[in-house]
């Protein structure tokens, strides 16, 4: 009998030994993939493209690698669902640049209160079960739309749950409150903040803007504050700046010395992989990663650098428990971080390059 | 103009010629200047150290060779007498094969006309090496000819572009779709000649048997050059596969079983690719329920169709991805001979066959209908438009 999610969710997030995980995870996963056939048909269509049967993996006997995977770039060209149309609660799409296409993500009521209990399951682990005053690095235009979301927004949204007072740091112009954050601050003086921002937000419109603030000659003071941010670090490596540079320059300009980066996607919100005290990313029991080589899909060994394939037991509403992403990374090890965490831990690389391919077609129209 | 031109790096040539070059007299088809300055270029193409490193530019420079432009001014003999250039070719030639720009300037250079050529901005050693070797040229053997060859670069600079159209009595854009509708924002004068090498694609028709009988191992070779060699994404690489005739099973065993070997020995497949050709597969099946994906490893990969859908060629894919579909009957395939349709490589002997399908049924597209291997050959018909033809004028009479 397999465990429902109720159960597995109330294992320890970081805490399960790996064959028993592995075990956990491919029934669930099984079982996914099982289901979204059943009721999603472009998804059987694909499976049986791929020549993939479930009847080739006995329940008792599935091995975790085997699970099928689609290519994370389908949500951007199409439109999957598990559930029918007036199930949907809420449409949730990534935060695209403007003239690129997004993701669309439906979710219903179940899988979306999934994703908020399995984030509060995971984050709990490193920041404690206590609610803390929030200082939300974005602006409040950014959750305007609740039918609507932007991964910025359900972001925002879902770690809010982990604030007690919260404040909004930017306005909608991106500008820096100076003043609302000196009065917060003061009001919260000696107690542990927490501060919530996407990677690039929290560099462009805060860092910088508390820089200015700094050479002004105040230094607001978050030494008490635990950052934790996501999103990605493209933007940021076309500036050169790197994961020690962001972190000593925000160290420098404002104390603040714990921040935790985490590595997660609006295709599979909830199972975020957050960064541990010794900078490693990890896979909780509920999710996991899979690095692939792209010669033919085989599974790397530990160090070895691959394609990231990603695995949670949330995505009910959509086909998306078992995704192959463009991101690249690197398997750390398994249960032995020296944190003291189980699981799988990695490093993420970035995005794949979109190689320069020979042939015909375009050239000026592109900028060369 | 001056402001303009200043904003222009000549790799060959200057600004004075460039000013100078409506003015020029046109020369006659295959003169004999054009021919003796491309015999210079070949003879020291053929024997530089530098440029064996790159097979295309000794792909261009045999193609030059004395021998074969003799030969094809034969072909062109009863035009000679009465054909002379339309005056200045403006090329605009693609930034992902180096060599196509001293192809278009050697169509143009033949037919008569003085050319002026944007290279792309992206810089390869290809390119300079022609163009230092085309300077050697005229500096030692060809003077002659130095007024007739500007080549260029400049950023992407509307202004420019405008003037350049503005003088030109031809101009050929080649690097696809979105290119030609940039390029063509800039207004050319009213007699000029407009010509677009817009995106197409092809597909390949394969007599089973016939293939059976040939050389696995030289087959293979062939259909690599058509395809990987240039990632499968010139327009002439074919995406799509039809098989024909008997033992058709057999037959694709050999044919990819011959391939993959050789696929995996040579061909550098960049890791995005690997994703990309999933995300094919996964459209298309999402969509078409019966499709099948056939799988050696990512270097290779084949889509078995069960039909020939409406919206085939939206799935095509490159490096190494191929859609495939069986028929007996070749009708089957006159749906994608539509306007896009390049041309269709083939094994066997259907070349024939091929053609009075094409003619009979006046299908838009199928400009060429060429061996296997033969894809990327350089030629003088290009899109279905004899260039040397083309690109010069005739003084009739009645």
């Amino acid at each position: 009998m397999n465990m429902t999610y109720e159960e597995i969710l109330s294992l320890p997030p970081f805490g399960v030994d790996k064959e028993d995980k592995r075990r956990i995870l491919a029934e669930g996963l099984l079982e996914l993939t099982k289901h979204h056939m059943a009721v999603c048909n472009p998804y059987r269509n694909v499976l049986k493209a791929l020549g993939w049967q479930a009847a080739h993996m006995r329940d008792d006997n599935c091995r975790l690698e085997e699970i099928p995977f689609l290519p994370v770039r389908i949500f951007k060209e199409m439109e999957l669902k598990s559930v029918p149309s007036e199930d949907v609660f809420k449409l949730m799409t990534s935060s695209g640049t403007s003239g690129q296409s997004v993701s669309r993500i439906f979710l219903d009521k179940g899988t979306s209160a999934a994703q908020q209990k399995t984030l509060v399951r995971i984050v709990s682990d490193f920041m404690g079960s206590a609610r803390l005053p929030m200082v939300i690095v974005d602006c409040p235009s950014v959750v305007k739309n609740r039918a609507m979301f932007s991964a910025r927004g359900a972001g925002v949204l879902g770690f809010s749950i982990f604030g007690r007072k919260k404040i909004y740091a930017l306005d909608n112009d991106m500008r820096l409150d100076v003043e609302g954050l000196r009065a917060f601050l003061q009001e919260h003086q000696g107690e542990k903040i927490l501060l919530f921002g996407f990677t690039f937000m929290v560099w462009q419109y805060f860092y910088k803007a508390l820089r200015e603030v700094a050479a002004k000659g105040e230094r607001l003071d978050l030494s008490n504050a635990l950052l934790i941010h996501g999103g990605g670090w493209k933007k940021l490596t076309q500036e050169a700046v790197s994961t020690e540079k962001f972190k000593n320059a925000l160290r420098e300009v404002c104390g603040l010395n714990q921040v935790a980066d985490y590595y997660g996607m609006a295709e599979q919100t909830g199972c975020v992989y957050m960064e541990c005290e010794k900078g490693h990313l990890h896979a909780s029991t509920y999710s996991d990663v899979i690095m692939r080589r792209a010669k033919d899909f085989s599974v790397c060994n530990v160090g070895e650098k691959g394609m990231i394939q990603v695995l949670s037991l949330l995505p009910r509403s959509y086909p998306g428990h078992s995704l192959l992403t463009e991101d690249e990374g690197v398997l750390l090890g398994i249960d032995d971080c020296p944190c003291g965490r189980k699981g799988k831990y990695f490093k993420v690389l970035g995005r794949m390059k979109h190689a320069e391919i020979r042939g015909c077609s375009d050239t000026y129209a592109s900028g060369i | 103009m001056q402001q303009e031109t200043q904003k222009i790096e000549y790799l060959i040539g200057s600004e004075k010629m460039l000013a100078d070059m409506p003015l020029l007299p046109s020369l006659p088809i295959f003169s004999d200047l054009a021919l003796s300055f491309l015999e210079g270029l070949s003879k020291r193409l053929l024997h530089s150290k530098e440029a064996k490193a790159y097979g295309d530019v000794v792909a261009y420079g045999f193609w030059v060779r004395r021998a074969y432009m003799g030969k094809v001014r034969k072909r062109y003999a009863g035009e000679a007498e009465r054909r002379l250039g339309r005056g200045v070719a403006f090329h605009i030639a693609p930034s992902n094969i180096p060599v196509q720009f001293a192809v278009s300037l050697t169509y143009a250079l033949l037919a008569g006309n003085a050319s002026v050529v944007r290279v792309s901005g992206k810089e390869f050693p290809q390119v300079d090496i022609i163009c230092e070797t085309i300077s050697t040229v005229i500096r030692e053997e060809c003077p002659d000819v130095a007024p007739y060859i500007c080549v260029v670069r400049y950023g992407h600079d509307d202004l420019v572009t405008q003037k350049l159209s503005a003088i030109c009595d031809i101009r050929m854009i080649w690097g696809g779709d979105r290119t030609i509708e940039a390029i063509r924002r800039a207004q050319v004068g009213p007699r000029c000649l407009d010509l677009g090498f817009a995106d197409r694609y092809s597909l390949a028709v394969f007599d089973a048997e016939a293939y059976l009988e040939m050389d696995r191992a030289t087959v293979a070779h062939a259909f690599y050059n058509d395809t990987y060699y240039v990632d499968q994404n010139a327009c002439s690489s074919p995406r799509l596969i039809v098989w024909t005739g008997n033992r058709i099973a057999e037959a694709q065993e050999a044919f990819w079983g011959a391939l993959a070997p050789l696929v995996a020995e040579r061909y550098e497949m960049s890791d995005i690719a690997a994703s990309e050709k999933l995300l094919h597969t996964t459209l298309c099946a999402a969509k078409h329920p019966g499709v099948r994906e056939i799988k050696h490893d990512n270097l290779v990969v084949r889509l078995e169709l069960p039909e020939i859908y409406a919206d085939v060629m939206a799935y095509e894919g490159n490096c190494g991805y191929f859609l495939e579909y069986s028929t007996r009957d070749l009708q089957e395939i006159l749906p994608l001979l539509r306007k896009k349709c390049q041309t269709i490589t083939y094994l066997g002997t259907l070349a024939e066959r091929l053609r009075a399908m094409v003619v009979e049924h006046g299908v838009r597209g199928v400009d060429r209908i060429v061996p296997v291997g033969r894809g990327m050959d350089m030629v003088f018909v290009w899109d279905g438009i004899d260039l040397p033809l083309a690109l010069s004028r005739i003084v009739s009479d009645v």
